[in-house]
C-alpha cells in the first residue's frame, strides 16, 4: 500500500518527459564524463542551452542526470584507457588501471558502477531529509543573513584555487564584477554597459559559460592535442563485483558518507572526497588483500562510492542556502535561475514541486545508473576511440548553435568569442576558472542584500550585526575560514623553523 | 608549470583592466542616491570589488616577479607561452570571428562546414576529405535536432527564402 502510495507521487511528480531527458542526461554524463578534455563540467554547460526549451523539473532532469553521469563516466576511461576522464577519478585509476592490465577490467569497471550506484543513492537519502529541514531554518533568514551565506559560499574560491589561492580570490572578484555589468538592482542605473541596452540586463549565464569552458577548450586543444593511447579490453558485467556489496558493505557505507560530508561543505569537492575514502579504505585494508595501487577492488570501490556520493551533498547548500559548493553545482544553480527559479529557502516555499521533482528525479538517477553504466560501457569504449578533432569539432559546433539558439541573438556569439578569448588566457596564466563562475552566480544575491541591509541598518552595519546572531555566526565561520588555514600555515611555519 | 613571463604579462594587463574598471566605475551615473559613503549608491559595490581584485592581482604580479627573478625564465620546465601551434589557435580565433560575422548573413550550413573543416584540421585530422566529411555529417545532424526536435530555425542565409526574394 505504501509502495503504491509513494509510486503514484512519484507519477504525480515526474512523467516520462522527464524520466526520458533523465536518461538521456545520464547517456550523455557518461560520455563526456569519459571523455578526456571535455568531462561533466563542460558537459552540463553545453547542455544549458537546450533547457531553455522545457520546464523546470524536465531542465533539471537533464542537468542532474549529466552530472550523475559525468561523476561515473570518469572511472571508465580510467580504467580502459588510463586517463581518468574527469579529476575525480584519479583515485580510481590508482586501482581500476592494474585491475583492467591484469585482465579484470569488467569486474573493475561494474565496481565502480555499483560504487556509484550507492553512492549515488544514499547521498539522494541524505539531500531528501537534510535539504527541507535547512530551509525550514532558512525561511526565517532575512537581507543580512542571506547575504552572509552567499560570503561564506564565497569563501569556497581560495578552496578552489589550487596551490594560489590569491589567483582564485581574483577570478571570484572577476565574478562578482561581472555580475555588476547591466542596471543596478537597487536604483536602475546603467553600469558598464556603454550605452547599450543589450547589457541592461547583464552578462548572461549561457554565453559566459560556455565561452570561459568551451571555447578556450577547443583553443587549447588546439595548441596541445591529447594523444590517445590504447583502446583496452571490452568489459562486461561481473558477478564477482556484485559480491563485494554483500561482503566488504561497510566500505560502501563509509565511502558515500565521507563523500555526502566532503560535499555538503563548499568548495572541498570530489577529488577530495576521492582521495580521502581512498586513504580511509587503505587503512581498513585486511592482511590477505591485494596492496592499493596494484589493483584492490576496495581501492575502486572507496574513490568510487565517494565521488558519487558528493553529488547529492552539494546539492544540499545550494537547494537550502543558495551557496554552490562546487563549479557544477554552480551551474545547476545557474540553470534554476535561467528557469525563473531562485534556489535557496523560497525554493520550498514557493516552488515545492520542483524541490520534490529534483529530489525524485536525483534519487532515480542514481538508481537508474546502474543498468544505464553496465549497458553504455561497450558504446562508451567506441566513443573513447573516436579521433580528439571529431569531438572537438561537435563541441564546438553545440556551444556555438546552443549559445546563439538561447535568444538568436547575434551579439550572444561576439560575447561567447570574448569569454572564450579570456577564458583562453586565463588557462594559459594558470588562473582557475571555477571561482569566477562561483562568483558570477553568487554575485547578484550578495549585492542586493548586502545593499538591502546597509539600507535597513541606516549606515549603523556593525550595530545592525550584533542585533542578528545567526549573521553574526556565519560571519564568524566566514572569518573563520578564511583565517584559519592561515594560522595553521603560520604556525607549521614557525615549528620549521623552531626545528 | 606556465611560464613566469607571461603569467606576468597577463596580471600586468588585468591589473590595467581593473584600473579602467575603477575609471568607469567613477563615471556612474549617481541617480538620486548621493549615499556613497554608506555604500548603498550604485558606484559603492562595483568600487569596492575592483579595489579588493586589484589587492588580488597585485599580490599574484608580486608573486610571479619573485618568480621571475628565482628561476631561470628559459629553463625547459616551463611550457612556451608562445609556442610553434599558439598561431594556430589565433587560426582559429580568425575563423570564429568570421563565422560570426557572416552568420546571420550567409546561413548556418555555409558557415559551419568551413569552420568545422577548419578545427578538426587545426585539431590534429590528417586527412581533409574525411575531416570535411564528419563537418557535414555533424552540421546536418545539428540542423535536424534544432529544427525538428527543438523547433528552432537557425539563419537560413543564402538559402533563405527571403534571400531569394
Amino acid at each position: 500500500m505504501i509502495l503504491a502510495d509513494l509510486i503514484q507521487i512519484a507519477t504525480d511528480l515526474i512523467g516520462w518527459h522527464e524520466l526520458l531527458f533523465l536518461i538521456i542526461g545520464l547517456a550523455i554524463g557518461i560520455i563526456v564524463g569519459a571523455l578526456p578534455g571535455v568531462g561533466p563540467l563542460l558537459g552540463v554547460i553545453m547542455a544549458i542551452p537546450f533547457t531553455f526549451y522545457t520546464d523546470p523539473v524536465t531542465a533539471m532532469a537533464l542537468l542532474i542526470g549529466i552530472y550523475q553521469g559525468g561523476s561515473y563516466g570518469g572511472a571508465v576511461a580510467a580504467t580502459m584507457i588510463g586517463i581518468p576522464g574527469t579529476p575525480m577519478a584519479a583515485a580510481t585509476m590508482l586501482d581500476a588501471r592494474p585491475m583492467a592490465l591484469a585482465g579484470r577490467a569488467s569486474e573493475a569497471v561494474t565496481l565502480s558502477t555499483i560504487g556509484s550506484t550507492v553512492g549515488g543513492v544514499v547521498s539522494a537519502i541524505v539531500l531528501i531529509a537534510v535539504a527541507p529541514q535547512l530551509a525550514t531554518i532558512a525561511l526565517r533568514f532575512g537581507p543580512a543573513e542571506t547575504a552572509a551565506f552567499a560570503l561564506l559560499g564565497l569563501t569556497t574560491l581560495g578552496a578552489l584555487s589550487g596551490s594560489s589561492p590569491l589567483k582564485g580570490w581574483a577570478m571570484g572578484f572577476l565574478g562578482l564584477f561581472i555580475a555588476t555589468i547591466g542596471l543596478d538592482p537597487v536604483s536602475g542605473v546603467q553600469r558598464f554597459t556603454f550605452g547599450s541596452t543589450y547589457f541592461d540586463a547583464g552578462i548572461t549565464l549561457v554565453p559566459l559559460l560556455v565561452g570561459l569552458f568551451s571555447i578556450s577548450e577547443v583553443l587549447m586543444q588546439v595548441e596541445k592535442p591529447i594523444q590517445a593511447t590504447d583502446s583496452g579490453s571490452s568489459a562486461a558485467a561481473s558477478a564477482k563485483a556484485f559480491s563485494s556489496l554483500v561482503k566488504r558493505p561497510i566500505n560502501y557505507l563509509r565511502s558515500s558518507l565521507t563523500g555526502v560530508f566532503v560535499g555538503i561543505v563548499p568548495g572541498i569537492g570530489g577529488v577530495t572526497a576521492s582521495f580521502l575514502s581512498y586513504r580511509m579504505a587503505m587503512s581498513f585494508r585486511k592482511k590477505d588483500d591485494a596492496d592499493f595501487g596494484e589493483g584492490n577492488p576496495d581501492g575502486v570501490v572507496a574513490s568510487e562510492t565517494a565521488n558519487s556520493a558528493v553529488t547529492g551533498g552539494a546539492l544540499i547548500p545550494m537547494m537550502s542556502l543558495s551557496i554552490p559548493g562546487d563549479p557544477i553545482v554552480a551551474v545547476l544553480m545557474g540553470g534554476l535561475m535561467l528557469q525563473g527559479i531562485q534556489p535557496g529557502p523560497q525554493l520550498f516555499l514557493q516552488n515545492a514541486d520542483v524541490a520534490q521533482g529534483i529530489f525524485l528525479i536525483f534519487l532515480l538517477g542514481a538508481i537508474l545508473l546502474l543498468p544505464l553504466g553496465l549497458v553504455f560501457i561497450r558504446g562508451v569504449v567506441r566513443i573513447l576511440q573516436l579521433p580528439q578533432w571529431g569531438i572537438m569539432a561537435g563541441v564546438l559546433m553545440i556551444s556555438l548553435v546552443g549559445t546563439y539558439a538561447v535568444a538568436r541573438q547575434i551579439n550572444d556569439l561576439w560575447l561567447l568569442i570574448f569569454f572564450g578569448l579570456l577564458g583562453y588566457f586565463l588557462r594559459k596564466a594558470n588562473y582557475p576558472l571555477a571561482p569566477l563562475v562561483i562568483g558570477f552566480v553568487l554575485g547578484p544575491i550578495f549585492e542586493t542584500n548586502f545593499r538591502r541591509t546597509v539600507l535597513i541598518s541606516q549606515g549603523e552595519l556593525l550595530p545592525y550585526i550584533l542585533s542578528r546572531p545567526i549573521t553574526l555566526s556565519v560571519l564568524i565561520c566566514v572569518i573563520g575560514v578564511l583565517f584559519v588555514p592561515l594560522l595553521r600555515a603560520a604556525f607549521a611555519r614557525q615549528s620549521r623553523l623552531g626545528e | 608549470m606556465a611560464n613566469p613571463r607571461g603569467e606576468f604579462a597577463i596580471t600586468l594587463v588585468f591589473i590595467g583592466l581593473v584600473l579602467v574598471g575603477l575609471y568607469l566605475t567613477s563615471r556612474i551615473d549617481l541617480a538620486f542616491s548621493s549615499d556613497l559613503e554608506t555604500f548603498s549608491g550604485p558606484r559603492a559595490y562595483p568600487g569596492l570589488i575592483l579595489s579588493i581584485m586589484l589587492l588580488f592581482f597585485a599580490g599574484s604580479a608580486a608573486i610571479q616577479l619573485r618568480n621571475l627573478f628565482r628561476r631561470t625564465a628559459g629553463s625547459s620546465e616551463y611550457q612556451e607561452f608562445i609556442g610553434a601551434r599558439a598561431l594556430w589557435s589565433l587560426a582559429l580565433f580568425i575563423a570564429l570571428l568570421g563565422f560570426v560575422l557572416l552568420f546571420e548573413e550567409v546561413g548556418y550550413i555555409l558557415t559551419m562546414v568551413p569552420l568545422l573543416t577548419v578545427v578538426a584540421l587545426l585539431c590534429g585530422a590528417a586527412n581533409k576529405t574525411k575531416a570535411l566529411i564528419v563537418a557535414i555529417c555533424l552540421t546536418t545532424a545539428c540542423l535536424i535536432i534544432f529544427r525538428y526536435g527543438l523547433a528552432t530555425v537557425l539563419p537560413e542565409g543564402l538559402f533563405g527564402i527571403d534571400a531569394v526574394i
